[in-house]
Order: C-alpha cells, then sequence, then structure tokens
C-alpha cells in the first residue's frame, strides 16, 4: 500500500471517461439525422438487427436497404415529415433484443420499426413492440411461428420458413434427385424451425440428422454421422458463419454430398470459410435477386453508388418495407400524434392491396403474413467460385420445371 | 444410447485429435495452477492472440495465399508456431505484470485474482473483436498449407494438419516434461509449487519464475491457438471463449497443476465428446461430458492424476 491514492482515484476517473466517451460515440453512430430545419417535424423510423458482431455481415446489407429507402424518401421530400432512421445493433441476439426493443419504443417521434432482422430476436423483441402498439415490419425473419403470436401490429415483408422449407426440399428432390438426404441445424429458432420442415417434407429420404453448437468450431463427430449415412445431399438450416466451416470439414472427412442450405447462409463470406468445398453449394432465399429484376433497376444502381457494392440479401425487401410505411405515412397528418399515426400504419398496411414494390407486390394476411407465390418469389443461388459470391439460378419455379 | 459400431472408430480418431488441441490449451491453465493456486482465467485470450498474430503476420503483413510445399512448407510450419507461440508469451508476459503482480504485491484476496484476469480476458477479447483489430467477422487464415487426406484410420480421413497437431502436441508435451523435470527454471517451478516460502528462503526469485510459468504457459497456448486456426481455416475474436472452457475442463479432469493430467484430460474430454454424439446425439454433447467430469470430481476430488507440477 505505497502508492498515492490519488494515482488509484485518476484511473478510476480515467476509465469511466473512456466509458462514457464509447457510450457517446455509438449513440451518435446509432442514428443519422435527417438534417431537417427546426420548423419542419420528423418521423423516426426505427431498425433493428445484427450490425455488428458475427452476423454483421448478414444485418449491414438489409441495414444499407433500409437506409437507402429512407434517403431517397428525404430527397424526394413527399412526406409531411423528414424521416430519421434509428438503428439498434442487437449483434442478432435474442437476449439483448427486448432492450433495444424498448428503447426504440420509448422513441417520442418513432412511427414504425422495420426489423428486426433474424427470428430469434424477433420472437424475443416482438412483445415489446406490440404492447407498444408499435407497428413492425420484419423484412427478413422468416421462422413461420412469428405471425402465431397474436401480435397485431406484426408485418412480414417476405416469404416464411413453411414456405421456403418445402419450396427447398421440392428443389432437393425433383433437381439433385437425391437417394439419401443428411440434415443438420445450429439448434437456433431459424435454422431448427427450418431443417425441421425440409426434413419432414423429405419424408423417408432422409438418413440421418444432427444438431451442431454454432459457438463452437470443430465439427468432427458429425462429419463421422454424416459419412456413415454416406448422403447425396446434405442439407444445413442455419448461417454462414457456421455453414462454411460445416461445408469444410464434411468435404474435409470425406463426404462428397451437394451442400444446400438457406437465406441465412447466402452471404459472401461464405465462400473464405467454405473453401474449395463452397463450389457444390446451393441456397434458397425468400428473396429475388435484385439485380435481376426490371422493377429494381435504379435501386441496385443507387446502392451500388451509395455503399460501393451490389445490394446484399435482402436489402430490396428492406427498401421495398420503408416505402410501404412511408406511402402510408404520405396522408398523414404531421401535427397527428404519434400514436395516430402508429395505428394508421398499421391500419393502412392490412389495407394495402397488391401495393407494388420492387421486388414483389404487397397484400398482407390478418397475421401480418405476407400473400406470396413460393415458386415465384422463393429464389435459388448456387455458390459461383469466379463471382465469389452465390448467384442466383432464378426463381425456384423456373429452377425445378 | 445406441453406438453404431461403424462410427466407433473414425470418432475415437477425431475425439483423439480434438483432445490433441484441448490438451495443449490446457497446459497454460494447469501451470499457473499448479504454481499461484490459482486459475488464469485469462489464458483464453492468450489462445486467440496466438492464431490473430499469425493471421497478421503471415495472411496480411506477408501476405501468403499460396500453400508452400516440402521443407518450406516444414519451415513455414515452424515459424508460425513460433510466432504465434512468441505473440502468446509475450502477452501473457504482459498480463502477469499488469493484472496479477501489482495485486501479489499488495496481497490481495484470492477472488480478486479470479476477478482481475476475467477483465483482462474480456478486454482482450472486445479490444479484438473492435473494427481496427480482427472485427467482428471469421478471418480467413493464411493458407500455408494444402489440407489434404494424409491417410485413412479406422475409416476416419486424417488429414495432413491432424498429423501436425498430433506431433506437435507431443513434442510439446515431452518438451515442457524435460523444462520442469530438468532445468533449473523447471526445478525453481517446481518449488514454488510445493512451498513459496521455503522457495523463497532457498534464493527462488519469486516474481522471476512466476512470469516464467505465464510465458510457458502463454507459449503453448499460443501454438494451440495456431493450430486451431490451421485445422478450422479461420480465426475469429472469441475463438478462446469454448476453447478456454473445455481446456480448462481437461486441466480439472485430469488434475489440475499436473502437466502429464492435463494431456490425458484433454485427450479424455475429446474423446468423451465425440462419443457422446454419436452414442447419445449431438445436443447431448455436453451434458454426458461434464456429467463424466462430474462423476470423475466425485471419485477422485483431485482428477485423475491429482495436483502435482511435474506428475
Amino acid at each position: 500500500m505505497k502508492r498515492p491514492r490519488w494515482l488509484l482515484t485518476a484511473a478510476l476517473l480515467s476509465s469511466l471517461a473512456l466509458v462514457a466517451a464509447a457510450c457517446g460515440s455509438s449513440s451518435d453512430n446509432g442514428s443519422s439525422s435527417a438534417g431537417g430545419s427546426s420548423q419542419s417535424c420528423t418521423w423516426t423510423i426505427g431498425t433493428m438487427g445484427a450490425l455488428s458482431g458475427d452476423y454483421a455481415t448478414i444485418g449491414i446489407p438489409i441495414e444499407q436497404g433500409i437506409q437507402y429507402a429512407v434517403d431517397q424518401q428525404n430527397a424526394a421530400g413527399d412526406l409531411p415529415c423528414n424521416l430519421e432512421l434509428k438503428k439498434e445493433d442487437s449483434q442478432g441476439s435474442p437476449d439483448k433484443a427486448p432492450a433495444l426493443a424498448r428503447s426504440l419504443a420509448q422513441e417520442s417521434n418513432l412511427v414504425a420499426v422495420v426489423g428486426p432482422y433474424f427470428s430469434g430476436e424477433t420472437l424475443a423483441a416482438g412483445p415489446v413492440f406490440d404492447q407498444g402498439n408499435v407497428p413492425f415490419i420484419t423484412p427478413s425473419a422468416t421462422d413461420p411461428s412469428l405471425a402465431d403470436q397474436g401480435w397485431t401490429n406484426f408485418f412480414r415483408a417476405v416469404g416464411n420458413d413453411a414456405d421456403q422449407g418445402p419450396t427447398a426440399a421440392t428443389f432437393i428432390q425433383q433437381k439433385l434427385k437425391p437417394s439419401k438426404v443428411f440434415v443438420i441445424d445450429d439448434n437456433s429458432q431459424y435454422g431448427k424451425t427450418l431443417a425441421g420442415i425440409v426434413a419432414g417434407k423429405l419424408g423417408s429420404t432422409v438418413t440421418g440428422t444432427a444438431h451442431i453448437d454454432p459457438a463452437e468450431t470443430d465439427y468432427s463427430a458429425v462429419v463421422s454421422q454424416v459419412n456413415n449415412a454416406a448422403p447425396d445431399v446434405v442439407y444445413y438450416g442455419g448461417y454462414a458463419p457456421n455453414a462454411g466451416p460445416l461445408a469444410l470439414q464434411l468435404k474435409q472427412g470425406g463426404v462428397n454430398a451437394t451442400f444446400v442450405s438457406d437465406d441465412g447462409t447466402k452471404d459472401a463470406t461464405y465462400g473464405g470459410l467454405a473453401k474449395e468445398a463452397a463450389s457444390n453449394t446451393y441456397v434458397t432465399c425468400p428473396c429475388a435477386d435484385a439485380t435481376k429484376l426490371p422493377a429494381a433497376k435504379s435501386f441496385v444502381s443507387g446502392v451500388k453508388s451509395q455503399y460501393n457494392r451490389l445490394p446484399g440479401t435482402f436489402a430490396a425487401d428492406g427498401f421495398d418495407s420503408v416505402n410501404l410505411v412511408a406511402g402510408i405515412l404520405k396522408d398523414q397528418d404531421s401535427s397527428a400524434s404519434i400514436e395516430s399515426i402508429r395505428s394508421g400504419i398499421v391500419q393502412g398496411l392490412h389495407g394495402l392491396k397488391a401495393e407494388p414494390g420492387i421486388t414483389k407486390s404487397y397484400t398482407f394476411a390478418a397475421n401480418g403474413e405476407v400473400e406470396i407465390d413460393p415458386l415465384k418469389d422463393i429464389w435459388i443461388y448456387k455458390w459461383d467460385d469466379s463471382a465469389k459470391d452465390f448467384v442466383s439460378e432464378g426463381p425456384a419455379g423456373e429452377v425445378i420445371k | 444410447m445406441h453406438c453404431n459400431a461403424g462410427l466407433i472408430g473414425p470418432t475415437f480418431v477425431t475425439g483423439l485429435i480434438l483432445g490433441s488441441l484441448y490438451a495443449l490449451t490446457a497446459l497454460g491453465y494447469t501451470m499457473v495452477y499448479g504454481v499461484l493456486k490459482l486459475i488464469n482465467f485469462a489464458h483464453d485470450a492468450i489462445f486467440m492472440i496466438g492464431g490473430m498474430s499469425v493471421f497478421y503476420v503471415f495472411g496480411i503483413y506477408l501476405g501468403i495465399t499460396t500453400p508452400a510445399t516440402g521443407v518450406l512448407l516444414a519451415g513455414t510450419i515452424v515459424a508460425l508456431l513460433l510466432v504465434g507461440g512468441m505473440a502468446s508469451a509475450g502477452a501473457a508476459s504482459a498480463l502477469e505484470r499488469l493484472a496479477y503482480r501489482p495485486l501479489r504485491e499488495r496481497g490481495a484476496a484470492r477472488l480478486s485474482y479470479l476477478i482481475s484476469a476475467i477483465g483482462a480476458s474480456f478486454f482482450a477479447t472486445y479490444l479484438v473483436q473492435q473494427q481496427f483489430l480482427l472485427g467482428p467477422a471469421k478471418r480467413i487464415f493464411p493458407d500455408v498449407l494444402n489440407v489434404t487426406t494424409a491417410f485413412k484410420l479406422f475409416g476416419a480421413n486424417v488429414l495432413s494438419v491432424d498429423v501436425i497437431i498430433i506431433v506437435v502436441a507431443v513434442l510439446c508435451l515431452v518438451a515442457l516434461d524435460r523444462i520442469i523435470n530438468v532445468t533449473s527454471t523447471g526445478r525453481s517451478i517446481r518449488a514454488l509449487s510445493e512451498d513459496v516460502v521455503a522457495a523463497q528462503l532457498m534464493g527462488v526469485n519469486v516474481n522471476r519464475v512466476i512470469q516464467m510459468t505465464f510465458i510457458i504457459g502463454g507459449f503453448f497456448g499460443g501454438i494451440a491457438g495456431v493450430l486451431t486456426g490451421l485445422k478450422f481455416g479461420n480465426v475469429v475474436w472469441n475463438m478462446g471463449f469454448v476453447a478456454g472452457i473445455k481446456a480448462f475442463t481437461a486441466a480439472v479432469l485430469g488434475g489440475i497443476g499436473n502437466i502429464r493430467g492435463a494431456m490425458l484430460g484433454g485427450i479424455m474430454l475429446g474423446l468423451i465428446e465425440n462419443m457422446s454424439v454419436v452414442c447419445v446425439g449431438s445436443e447431448w454433447k455436453n451434458v454426458v461430458a461434464f456429467s463424466v467430469l462430474v462423476l470423475v470430481l466425485i471419485f477422485r476430488p483431485t482428477g485423475i492424476f491429482g495436483e502435482k507440477v511435474g506428475g
């Protein structure tokens, strides 16, 4: 106890200052101001998802599509109030989601939320939004059970896994024609449900199932099981950060099967992780390839000039979601209370009849699900080594035909 | 519970390889415990720093993208292991100096070391998660080795990288065993683990020996980190979390403080885990593995080999 006490105090104070600085900077990053003048009003659109962490490469493209839509709306200036996008970074974690949802719901100008991006976090955050009467549209969470929660303020702008699963199974049966399929999932809300649906539809061709723990790196025991079953196709329900290493370990372990996965795996980082196993990989996605849609032409070039990359998975669906909300906001009164605007959006979304977006036209069922045609709105993608990304083969209906 | 007979062979082989990685990592926990009677909960970060340093030196700085062959390959692998080991040894030394020694000099309570180590681990791990270091996503490990199937054993593909892991693990164990039992540093470490006061009276420089213990344990932890990156083809900021818990478990299973015990514990844990996946089910892996741990500890409270550095 020789050192003077002030040293300790100084150290404590400086660490407090660091924490304060860190908090300050993160909230600066968290919102992007619309920059309206003092008399113009502001409406806040919230969004939340994995903006950092393991799944950031999946979350950020969605956020870009949403941000781009908000920027376009403000540039057009057709709305009574400027839009501001408030972002919350959940890292895709269901544990973090409820607190972030509460902080969004308490925003005084919040009119709607476009998100959350993943199924697990949506399941966790949904009750908060629903009880706060906040309309929330997920542009990417595909777990079917989200629509069964009795939430009156919930909407989903893409097809769910009850559509994706059977479509994936049909693709596997009719295009890959395997005699044996092995089904693996990552034990997540999303991966497990989807893999279960696919396995159920494939029926007796499924010769084995297994789960992996996404926190771990070694899947050798599962590789042994797959090897023993000798399947022609391995289906994986989960996300790219684990799908890549799993595909690689399967290949190195001697499994020569076609790897089929889902929209969670449809990410450019997959190739580096899967290495030589990547080329024999297909994924399904309830997301259209924006670069092949005539209606999305200006969206694609706009995102490319703003972010210096092509729009990623679900970016176009995020863009559509914001525009659906904006279309309703157009007719709202800037002096109206936030509560009445929020309920106006819910009613407005339910009232849409085949409202055209860039990816599809939108009609919402009573439970918030968008009506889709699986053969047209679920697309098949294949990994392309030269493009270093998944490249679309086309809508499922055309690929299977 | 039904074990498919065809799966026992390959699972045994892959469990052995996985266990070797656990064992190498476990050495760091066990050595520090042997000397300080403390669990170094920052060892998971030390492990990660080994993998990360190789990613930076060979992936970013040297930009190696094509696998080498022959003598050049052997040289590259040795360089890889040395760089990773030394980076981790340096980090472990700094950890001791910053998070342990100040507490020791003030006669802190046992719990304080624990918190200090956990704090250091979180600090280093989340620092590496920041965008200016590794960032949040998995990063691709430099492709120095063309991973091919070396041979088939009991129906399992043993990869070239697996052979390296086994050889390095055995070499490390033998080297460490010699260091502890033959060199003067080793003698000091053993003396300190038996009786700190007596060792001090015999002229052992306590601070220096503790620092050496951290450095040696860190070196092997770093090598384990590099081998993990080499085998799985990627490094990620949180690669130490699960590996650290597993290695700590392995150390306790074998008898914490005991170096041969750590080796045995690691291999046992790898085997139990993989066997439980194929015999019980993949979702039961940790349930089975930790039940076995509890059972072992009920009948042998100090682990299989008991607590004693040098074994």
